[in-house]
C-alpha cells in the first residue's frame, strides 16, 4: 500500500527541485547578462558607431503594418522619420483597416498610387494597391486584404527593396540611433539572420512629434507592473540568452531580420498567434537542416518605446495570446528539440521554454493546490507556507532589483529614486495577485492551443495620452 | 528573546528545507538593500556633480557671452580648487564648438585660469582626487590637451598611454595623433599590441583623428589585423581621399576571403581615379555575395567606360532591387543620362522588371540634375 506521506514528501521534493534549477537558471543567466552588458559598455565607449561605417550599411526597408491605426499612425511614422539612418525606406502595410488609416496616410503623406508589380516572395492576401509619397522620399504605403498582423508583414516583405527589414509596431516609438545599433551585428558577422533591442513601456512617457521628451512611470498600476515584468525580460532574460546564442525570441514590436533567411523559412507563419517567436524557431529549424550557419543577436541599448495595455481585458487577451503563441511555436518546431547541430538553441534554451516558460504556470498552480491541501489537512503550519512564499516573493525581487541595477548600468541616471522605489515596491506587490492573475492567463492560453479554439484577436485600446 | 532565537527555536524541529528558506530570505533582503544602496550611492554622486556644475554654468555664463561676441568681461569669477574640473569641462564643450575668434578667447581663458596646472594635476591621481568618477575626469583632461598643448601637458599626455584603463589609453592615443606628439606612433603601436582584442576600436579612433598619416604607418600591420580592424581602415581611407592608399587597397583585395570587406574596398576604390582600378572591379560583378555584387556596380558607374553597359546588363535582371537599381544608375552614368541611348537599352531588354528599374534610375537622374 502507498504511504500518503511519502508521496507527499516526494512531491515537495519535486516541487523544491523545480525552484532550485528555475532559479538557478535565472541566476546564471543574470551573471551572465552582467558580464555580458560590462563587455558591450566597454565596446561602446571606444567606438564610435556613427563615425565608422557611414556609407557601408546596409539598406533597412522598415515595416509598417497598421490596421486601424488611424489615430496613432501619423506619430508613429513621424518617429520613424527621426531615425538616424541612411538608406532606409519605410514600407507601410494598411492591413485593409475599417477606420480612416488609408485616408490619414493618403492625405498627410500625399501618397499617390505607384503601381507596381511585387515579386511574391511569400504568401500574402491580395494587393490593391501601391502608393508612393510626394512628400516623403522613400515612404511607401501598400493597401491590401486583412490577413493578420504576419499577413501584412509578408506583403511588406515581397514589395521591400532592401537585403534587410526591420519591424515595427505602428504604435512604437523608436530612438533615432536606436537602428544604426541594432544593424551592427549584421556588419560584423554575415551568419547573423536576425536581431532584436530593447523594448520599454511608453505609458507615463511623453512623446511630441516622434520624438520621446520625458520619461516618466505609468500612473495605471497594471502598466507599472508590466514595466517590471519588461525590466527584467529584456535586462537580463535576453541579454544572457544572446551571449550563449540561444535567443529564442525577437519582439515583433522592432526586430531586424535577413529578407533572405525569412523568405526561406517561408515567411511569417499566418496560422499561429505568437508569429514572432514562431519565425525565429523556424529560422533555426530550416537553416540548421539545411547546414547553413546562422545567429541571432540582441543589443541592449536601442530602445523602442511600446504602449502596454491598461485594462484588464485587454491584458488578459495579450497574455492568453502570448502562452498560446508559445505553445504552439514550441509545438510546431518541436524537431528542434536536441536535434543535431542545433546548438544551445536545441539543447538548452528549447528545453528550458518548455520547462521553466510554458510550465511554469501548471507548477506554479498545482504548486499552490498543493499548499493549500497542505494546509487544510494540518500537515503545515500557515507560518511554514507563509514562509517558502517569502521566499518565493524574495527571488522575484531579487531578479527585479538585478535588472534595475541594469538598468542604471545602461542608462544612468534616468530612472528617478523615487521611481526606483516605486519599481521595488510593484515587484514586491507583484506576488499578491498580478502574478497569479498572470499565471491563470497562461494556463487559459495553453488550454485554448490544447482545444484548438478559434482565437480572438480583441481590440488593443491605445490611450495614446503618452503621444502628440 | 531576540528574533535570531525566537526564528532558529521556531526551526529546530522543522524540515531542513524550510530552514534553507529562512536564511535564504535573510541574504535576499540583505542582496536587495545592498544593490538599493548601490544605486543611491551611484546617484547622490550624480546629483552632487550635477549641483556643481549648474553653479559653474550660472557664474561664467555671463563671461563666456561676453567672449563670444569678442570683448572682455569686465571681472572673472573666482573657481575653487573643488570646481577646478568642473569648470575645465564646461570649458572644453565650449571649445569644441568655438569659432575661431572664440576659440582664441577661450585660450587665453585657459592661460588666465591656469588649466594646464589642472589638465596635469588631473592626470596625476596622486595629487589631485577629487572626483569618485576619476576616469571619465581623467578623459576630459585629456581631450582639452588638444587646445591646451603645452610641454607639460603632453608629457602628462604621453604617460596616459600607458594606463591601464583602455577608455584612458585610447583618448590618449588620439590625442597624440592629433597633436602628432612627438613618437606617438610607437605608442600607438604598442598600445595594440598591449591591447589585441581592443585593436580595431583603438585603430579606428586614432585613425580618425590621425587621418593618412596614421593609416600609412599602419599598413604594415594591415594583414595581421583583425577583421574589424581592416574595415576601419577601408572606411578611413575612402574618408581620407588619399590617392596614395590604393595601392594597399588593391592589395588588401586580392589577399583577403571576407566578403563584407571586398564589398568595402570595391565601394572604396570606386571614389578614387586611379589607372587600372575599372580591370580589378570588372570581375567583382559576377562575385557570389549580394553586396560585392551591389558595391562592384556602383564603382562601375564611376570607374567603368560606356563599353562595360554590356557587362552590367544581365544584373539589371537581378531578384534583388537594391542590384538592379545600383545597376540601373550605373548605367544612367556610364551613358551619361542621355535618354535615347538609355531608351535603346531599355527596348532591347526581354525583363519587365530591368525596363522597369532602367526608367526609375533615369527619372530619378534626370530629376536630381533639374
Amino acid at each position: 500500500m502507498l504511504d500518503l506521506n511519502a508521496i507527499e514528501h516526494a512531491i515537495i521534493i519535486g516541487f523544491l527541485i523545480y525552484v532550485v534549477l528555475c532559479s538557478g537558471s535565472y541566476l546564471v543567466l543574470n551573471i551572465i547578462a552582467f558580464d555580458s552588458l560590462r563587455h558591450y559598455l566597454r565596446q561602446q565607449r571606444t567606438h564610435e558607431t556613427e563615425a565608422l561605417y557611414t556609407g557601408l550599411e546596409p539598406p533597412i526597408s522598415v515595416i509598417v503594418p497598421a490596421y486601424n491605426e488611424g489615430t496613432t499612425i501619423i506619430a508613429s511614422l513621424r518617429s520613424i522619420l527621426q531615425l538616424n539612418y541612411p538608406n532606409l525606406e519605410i514600407v507601410v502595410v494598411n492591413d485593409g483597416s475599417s477606420d480612416n488609416t488609408l485616408d490619414v496616410m493618403k492625405s498627410y503623406f500625399e501618397m499617390e498610387e505607384f503601381p507596381e508589380a511585387p515579386r511574391i516572395s511569400v504568401p500574402c492576401e491580395k494587393i490593391r494597391g501601391v502608393y508612393l509619397s510626394r512628400r516623403i522620399d522613400g515612404l511607401r504605403l501598400i493597401d491590401k486584404e486583412n490577413g493578420g498582423k504576419a499577413d501584412a508583414i509578408n506583403a511588406g516583405i515581397n514589395l521591400s527593396r532592401s537585403p534587410l527589414f526591420c519591424c515595427i509596431d505602428a504604435d512604437s516609438v523608436l530612438e533615432p540611433s536606436a537602428l544604426l545599433r541594432v544593424v551592427q551585428p549584421f556588419l560584423s558577422n554575415s551568419d547573423v539572420i536576425a536581431t532584436g533591442g530593447t523594448i520599454r513601456v511608453a505609458n507615463g512617457c511623453k512623446v511630441k512629434n516622434g520624438h520621446l521628451i520625458s520619461r516618466g512611470l505609468p500612473k495605471n498600476p497594471l502598466a507599472l507592473f508590466q514595466l517590471v515584468e519588461y525590466l527584467r525580460a529584456f535586462l537580463f532574460g535576453r541579454i544572457g540568452w544572446s551571449r550563449i546564442r540561444g535567443l529564442l525570441i525577437i519582439s515583433g514590436a522592432f526586430g531586424v531580420f535577413k529578407k533572405q533567411a525569412v523568405i526561406q523559412a517561408g515567411g511569417y507563419a499566418k496560422d499561429t498567434i505568437g508569429e514572432d517567436m514562431e519565425l525565429i524557431l523556424r529560422m533555426y529549424r530550416i537553416l540548421n537542416k539545411a547546414g547553413i550557419k546562422h545567429r541571432v543577436e540582441f543589443i541592449p541599448d536601442p530602445v523602442c518605446w511600446t504602449e502596454v495595455p491598461e485594462s484588464l481585458k485587454v491584458f488578459a487577451s495579450q497574455r492568453k495570446r502570448w502562452h498560446r503563441g508559445l505553445s504552439e511555436s514550441l509545438y510546431v518546431n518541436r524537431d528542434l528539440m536536441f536535434s543535431k547541430g542545433s546548438g544551445v538553441v536545441g539543447w538548452v534554451s528549447y528545453p528550458f521554454f518548455i520547462l521553466f516558460e510554458w510550465l511554469s504556470p501548471f507548477v506554479e498552480l498545482a504548486g499552490y493546490l498543493f499548499t493549500a491541501y497542505l494546509l487544510i489537512m494540518g500537515k503545515v503550519s500557515p507560518i511554514d507556507s507563509a514562509i517558502v512564499f517569502g521566499f518565493a516573493v524574495m527571488l522575484s525581487m531579487v531578479l527585479s532589483v538585478v535588472s534595475f541595477l541594469l538598468d542604471e548600468i545602461t542608462f544612468p541616471g534616468t530612472t528617478r529614486i523615487r521611481g526606483i522605489l516605486a519599481m521595488l515596491f510593484v515587484s514586491f506587490l507583484e506576488c499578491f495577485g498580478y502574478r497569479q492573475l498572470n499565471m491563470l492567463y497562461k494556463i487559459q492560453g495553453a488550454y485554448a492551443w490544447f482545444a484548438n479554439k478559434k482565437h480572438e484577436w480583441g481590440t488593443m485600446t491605445r490611450s495614446g495620452s503618452w503621444q502628440n | 528573546m531576540n528574533l535570531y532565537q525566537s526564528v532558529t527555536s521556531y526551526l529546530q524541529d522543522k524540515p531542513d528545507f524550510l530552514s534553507y528558506a529562512v536564511w535564504g530570505i535573510v541574504v535576499m533582503v540583505i542582496l536587495v538593500l545592498l544593490a538599493l544602496v548601490y544605486i543611491f550611492v551611484f546617484r547622490v554622486g550624480f546629483l552632487i556633480s550635477s549641483f556643481r556644475r549648474r553653479r559653474v554654468e550660472a557664474e561664467w555664463n555671463d563671461v563666456f557671452r561676453y567672449l563670444r561676441t569678442g570683448e572682455e568681461p569686465e571681472s572673472y569669477p573666482p573657481i575653487s580648487r573643488g570646481e577646478k574640473p568642473i569648470f575645465l569641462e564646461y570649458w572644453l564643450e565650449n571649445r569644441e564648438l568655438a569659432n575661431e575668434k572664440f576659440g582664441v578667447m577661450l585660450d587665453e581663458l585657459a592661460r588666465r585660469t591656469r588649466l594646464d596646472k589642472t589638465i596635469v594635476q588631473i592626470l596625476d591621481p596622486g595629487k589631485f582626487e577629487i572626483m569618485p568618477s576619476k576616469i571619465w575626469l581623467q578623459g576630459i583632461a585629456i581631450a582639452a590637451i588638444e587646445f591646451v598643448d603645452t610641454e607639460e601637458t603632453r608629457e602628462a599626455l604621453l604617460e596616459m598611454t600607458n594606463s591601464e584603463n583602455l577608455f584612458l589609453v585610447v583618448q590618449a592615443c588620439t590625442v597624440s595623433a592629433k597633436l602628432r606628439v612627438k613618437g606617438y606612433e610607437k605608442e600607438i603601436i604598442q598600445t595594440m599590441f598591449r591591447f589585441p582584442s581592443d585593436a580595431p576600436e583603438i585603430f579606428a579612433r586614432v585613425s580618425q583623428a590621425g587621418g593618412s598619416d596614421v593609416l600609412h604607418f599602419l599598413q604594415p600591420f594591415l594583414d595581421r589585423m583583425p577583421h574589424h580592424t581592416v574595415m576601419n581602415f577601408i572606411s578611413l581611407a575612402e574618408e581620407s581621399h588619399d590617392d596614395s592608399l590604393v595601392p594597399i587597397l588593391l592589395h588588401r583585395l586580392q589577399r583577403t576571403q571576407q566578403q563584407e570587406e571586398i564589398a568595402a574596398i570595391v565601394r572604396t576604390l570606386g571614389q578614387f581615379e586611379f589607372p587600372g582600378l575599372r580591370e580589378a572591379i570588372i570581375p567583382y560583378l559576377e562575385h557570389p555575395n549580394l553586396y560585392v555584387r551591389i558595391q562592384a556596380a556602383r564603382a562601375m558607374g564611376q570607374v567603368g567606360q560606356p563599353d562595360d553597359i554590356e557587362k552590367l546588363k544581365p544584373l539589371l535582371s537581378s531578384s534583388e532591387w537594391w542590384l538592379r537599381y545600383r545597376t540601373a544608375q550605373a548605367i544612367c552614368k556610364l551613358s551619361k543620362n542621355e535618354w535615347q541611348k538609355l531608351e535603346a537599352l531599355r527596348a532591347s531588354l526581354q525583363d519587365e522588371y530591368a525596363k522597369d528599374i532602367i526608367q526609375h534610375a533615369y527619372e530619378e537622374m534626370d530629376w536630381c540634375s533639374t
